[in-house]
């Protein structure tokens, strides 16, 4: 119901590009937007909010065209990147004026607006100016503005950003909520840290183009052709040797390395390898602690398909 | 390195800092916290940019009542905010805080250069400020605390605004250039990752006051009591596989989680997921991060 | 001969030579100075009125000096003679000189801390090892340097002249060795104080080009005011509020000379103690240092 799906949306500013062909279904759920500044991440939201229209291609949320349902849009939330303030208001009403905006009255506005700011923990603070706030209240009161209407859809731009840990755990667990409520949740955030802890589903931007979407673990398997590295530390260091012998003894072993008390297996076929590892060190009575991937992680994946690992 | 004692600072009604007192170690030290806790007020102290109400502050060994002005010739200083003229090109920039910090004009050129060069700036660096992108305007900034080689250089949120490239390449910088000069390193960040990544030290302040202090490594030592486990294929199999051995386990919809109850569940694992014919991703004993400690310790 | 290879390391320790603080604020003050006298589209307009004050000073120099003798004359102290229609050249030549003076002190002053303040370097050079103070006194030596330019030396050029005409004679400098020296010290309090209003202004109003123009206005709207408003009150306190006036009754005290001004075509004499002249002077400069130190203090407690 509240997805979104966008074929072959191509934007152009002038001669200026946007973004280029771009086509992905964001199902609910929690998804990461990640790409360089400039790639075009702003560019994608905007079109899925419906606050430009894409040069080529289709858009459709929630079943609709965004550039023309204007009724639907309350079903839309969003946090722009950039300040939108009127720094004179409190946030109790900056919010509540939104409320007012669409047709609520006054009391129901203050009273949802109340309820809204202080779920994100702004009761001391609500009635302040605006002005005084720290860059963590500020993005909350957006937060809040977008949350209050209860929308199915939340296109966040850099949500995280300037907030100190504490607020970025309060928000993060606001938005697993949501998603667990069956909202579809898009994130932009230059925090890879941040997107791994919420959620393995991400969109891959740059220079206008998509280069991967879908489950991160999933994406990484599609690029077998860069042999992966995987950790695995057995309990007694002893079988370190015993055990890195044994391992190159499998056509899909490339190489083996012994880092301390770790051995490094490089495999080009990584399903085979998670699939025999447990066996042999089974049959060869190897104990062992830890299995683990470092090139596994969002961060080195996100490096990979940036620099253009995947077509080499 | 930077001794504080009993330091109080108040604004106004508002109390920055409230009896505040640490001692700095040598080394990369990172403060965490809260907006409004007092780190800025804290770093504006020992900088001598602004004087504390009461209280002393000692860096690099003297005292800053006395010398507030002569120990920045071993300080750099990196705001948080933007704070660099879009008139000037960053190479007219940096020789400009180089002079300013005392250096002489080819020495000062000959840094700018160097430390530019560290900092991947090519050609544009002639170009005006105004013309520059996020990423760069952070390295000009970056790079007009360093240009007198500081022994310690005191950074506010290096990391913020960048892309996770420009952010990698930040971090190496900062890495590289305080190795080898060991230049101590004072990094206040709301990015835990990169205190994990970069800082020897962690200092927590939270209401004008210091929560805690210690080692990184120690920290990242400490370890959960359960197994974090990935797989694929048959999870439920596995699962009902360690449920009949009485292991209960917890799933958060990516990961499993096996409680850890001695050496030999790596082994209950590992046999599971031999029999449920399971890929086996990922098996690590959960270790402590830097989220979990700062929340800890703020609530 | 062995030849040894070598492979750099990335990174080297750098060891820093730096100056005293005195020499980094002298260097960062003759830049300034440097930058307000550069050839470009900004400091142009300073080099123009520079030119301009000189020329204008040639040119009623000349006109004053042509024809000396056949003017009704009165004496008024040792120096300085009062000729009816020379007043008329005077009153132009100073009135005008003053003009293009506030102007450029002004346009030049304008940029020197409101730039800094606006896009907030200010911040990093209050990092560096120098002093409030210091960085107070960097951005005052070029603008003091530039007005020292237009107002200590087109009065030597005037003395020395003034020596030639009377036949170069030694025993005339040695009658007239006060004269110069208080030429030089009316050179600086001119320049000091227009300096130290124009940094004032800069810092109050952080964008150069409002506050070059609001000091403009200040100095000549406040003199056109208390010019008028002394026409009903007849108190000679009243020209104290002129920046203008005041600085101008300071530096014929200087000279030691009776203060004159034009008021609706006629001369003027003042009667007002030292003690006014010199607290209001203290005051405005005092006020206009503590406030500028105020300003910056507050900068830095702010972000």
């Amino acid at each position: 119901m509240s997805e979104v799906i966008l074929e072959n949306v191509t934007k152009n500013y002038g001669k200026v590009q946007g973004i280029s062909d771009i086509s992905v279904e964001i199902k609910p759920g929690l998804t990461g937007i990640l790409g360089p500044n400039g790639a075009g991440k702003s560019t994608m939201m905007k079109i899925i909010l419906g606050l430009s229209r894409p040069s080529i291609g289709r858009v459709s949320v929630m079943g609709n065209n965004p550039f023309t349902s204007w009724e639907q849009r309350c079903k839309i939330g969003f946090v722009p990147e950039y300040d939108c303030f009127y720094e004179h208001m409190s946030g109790l009403d900056y919010v509540s004026y939104f409320l007012q905006m669409h047709n609520n009255s006054l009391e129901k506005s203050n009273e949802m607006a109340k309820k809204s700011l202080s779920e994100l923990g702004l009761e001391e603070a609500m009635d302040r100016k605006i002005r005084t706030y720290s860059r963590g209240m500020r993005q909350k009161t957006k937060i809040a503005r977008a949350s209050v209407f209860n929308p199915d859809i939340y296109v966040l731009d850099e949500p995280f950003q300037g907030a100190d840990p504490t607020t970025r755990h309060l928000l993060m667990m606001k938005m697993k909520e949501w998603a667990s409520e069956g909202k579809t949740i898009m994130i932009s955030s230059h925090i890879l840290h941040d997107i791994e802890n919420l959620t393995d589903q991400i969109i891959l931007i740059n220079n206008g183009r998509m280069l991967a979407s879908g489950n991160r673990h999933e994406i990484r398997n599609l690029m077998n052709n860069i042999p992966r590295q995987v950790h695995v530390t057995p309990i007694d260091n002893k079988n370190l040797r015993k055990l890195a012998k044994r391992m190159m003894d499998e056509s899909w072993v490339r190489a083996t390395r012994i880092d301390n008390d770790e051995l490094i297996i490089e495999t080009d076929s990584s399903e085979t390898f998670y699939l025999e590892l447990p066996r042999i060190v089974k049959k060869e009575k190897i104990k062992i602690k830890n299995i683990n991937s470092k090139d596994d992680s969002l961060d080195s994946l996100y490096t990979k398909l940036v620099g253009g690992a995947q077509w080499k | 390195m930077i001794e504080a004692r009993n330091v109080i600072k108040k604004y106004g009604s508002v109390t920055a800092l409230d009896d505040f007192s640490v001692e700095i170690p040598k080394g990369k030290i990172g403060i965490l916290g809260p907006n409004g806790a007092g780190k800025s007020t804290f770093v504006k102290i020992a900088l001598g940019l602004i004087t504390a109400n009461s209280g002393n502050v000692t860096v690099l060994g003297e005292n800053l009542d006395k010398n507030s002005i002569d120990i920045r010739r071993k300080i750099g200083y990196m705001p948080e905010h933007d704070c660099i003229p879009n008139h000037l090109s960053g190479v007219e920039f940096l020789i400009e805080m180089g002079l300013v910090s005392g250096m002489d004009t080819p020495s000062a050129t000959q840094r700018t250069h160097e430390i530019l060069g560290h900092l991947q700036m090519g050609e544009e660096k002639y170009r005006k400020i105004e013309e520059y992108s996020g990423g760069m305007r952070q390295k000009i900034k970056l790079a007009q605390g360093l240009i007198h080689g500081p022994e310690i250089i005191f950074l506010d949120e290096p990391t913020s605004g960048l892309d996770p490239k420009a952010r990698h390449e930040m971090l190496d910088t900062i890495n590289g250039l305080t190795k080898v000069s060991n230049t101590n390193v004072l990094l206040s960040t709301h990015i835990l990752q990169d205190v994990e990544t970069v800082c020897d030290y962690v200092i927590i302040v939270n209401n004008g006051k210091l929560q805690m202090k210690e080692s990184v490594k120690e920290l990242m030592k400490k370890q959960n009591d359960f197994i974090q486990v990935r797989l694929g294929g048959d999870i439920d199999g596995f699962a009902n596989i360690l449920k009949n051995k009485k292991i209960n386990l917890l799933s958060d919809g990516r990961t499993l989680r096996v409680p850890y109850l001695n050496e030999d569940t790596f082994q209950q694992i590992i046999d599971a997921a031999v029999e449920s014919k399971c890929q086996l991703y990922e098996m690590e004993r959960s270790k402590v991060t830097m989220d979990n400690v700062y929340l800890e310790v703020i609530e | 001969m062995k030849e040894e290879a070598q492979v750099s390391e990335k990174f080297t320790r750098y060891d820093a030579e730096l100056t005293t603080r005195t020499r980094i604020v002298i260097g960062m003050g003759l830049r300034g100075f440097s930058n307000l006298i550069k050839f470009n589209k900004k400091s142009s307009w300073n080099l123009a009125l520079v030119f301009l004050i000189y020329l204008w000073s040639m040119v009623f120099f000349v006109l004053m000096a042509s024809d000396n003798n056949s003017y009704p004359c009165e004496e008024m102290g040792t120096d300085f003679k009062y000729c009816q229609p020379i007043a008329y050249y005077g009153d132009m030549g100073l009135g005008g000189v003053r003009l293009f003076l506030v102007t450029l002190a002004a346009i030049a002053s304008g940029g020197l801390i409101a730039n800094d303040m606006n896009d907030k370097s200010l911040h990093l050079y209050l990092s560096r090892p120098i002093s409030r103070l210091d960085y107070l006194i960097a951005r005052f030596i070029p603008i003091f340097l530039l007005l020292i330019f237009v107002t200590v030396l087109p009065n030597i050029i005037t003395f020395i002249t003034q020596w030639s005409s009377a036949g170069l004679e030694f025993i005339w400098i040695k009658n007239h060795k006060w004269l110069i020296f208080d030429i030089i010290i009316q050179g600086i309090f001119y320049s000091a104080s227009y300096s130290i209003i124009g940094l004032t202004f800069s810092t109050l109003i952080n964008r150069e080009y409002r506050a070059a123009g609001a000091f403009f206005l200040f100095v000549y709207g406040t003199n056109i005011i208390v010019e008028i408003f002394h026409l009903f009150v007849e108190d000679d306190r009243v020209l104290l509020f002129s920046i203008a006036h005041l600085l101008d009754i300071v530096s014929f005290e200087i000279f030691g000379a009776e203060y004159y001004f034009t008021s609706a075509g006629q001369l003027k004499g003042i009667e007002l103690s030292n003690l006014e002249i010199f607290g209001t002077l203290t005051l405005v400069i005092g006020g206009c240092g503590l406030f500028v130190n105020w300003m910056i203090s507050q900068m830095e407690a702010n972000k």
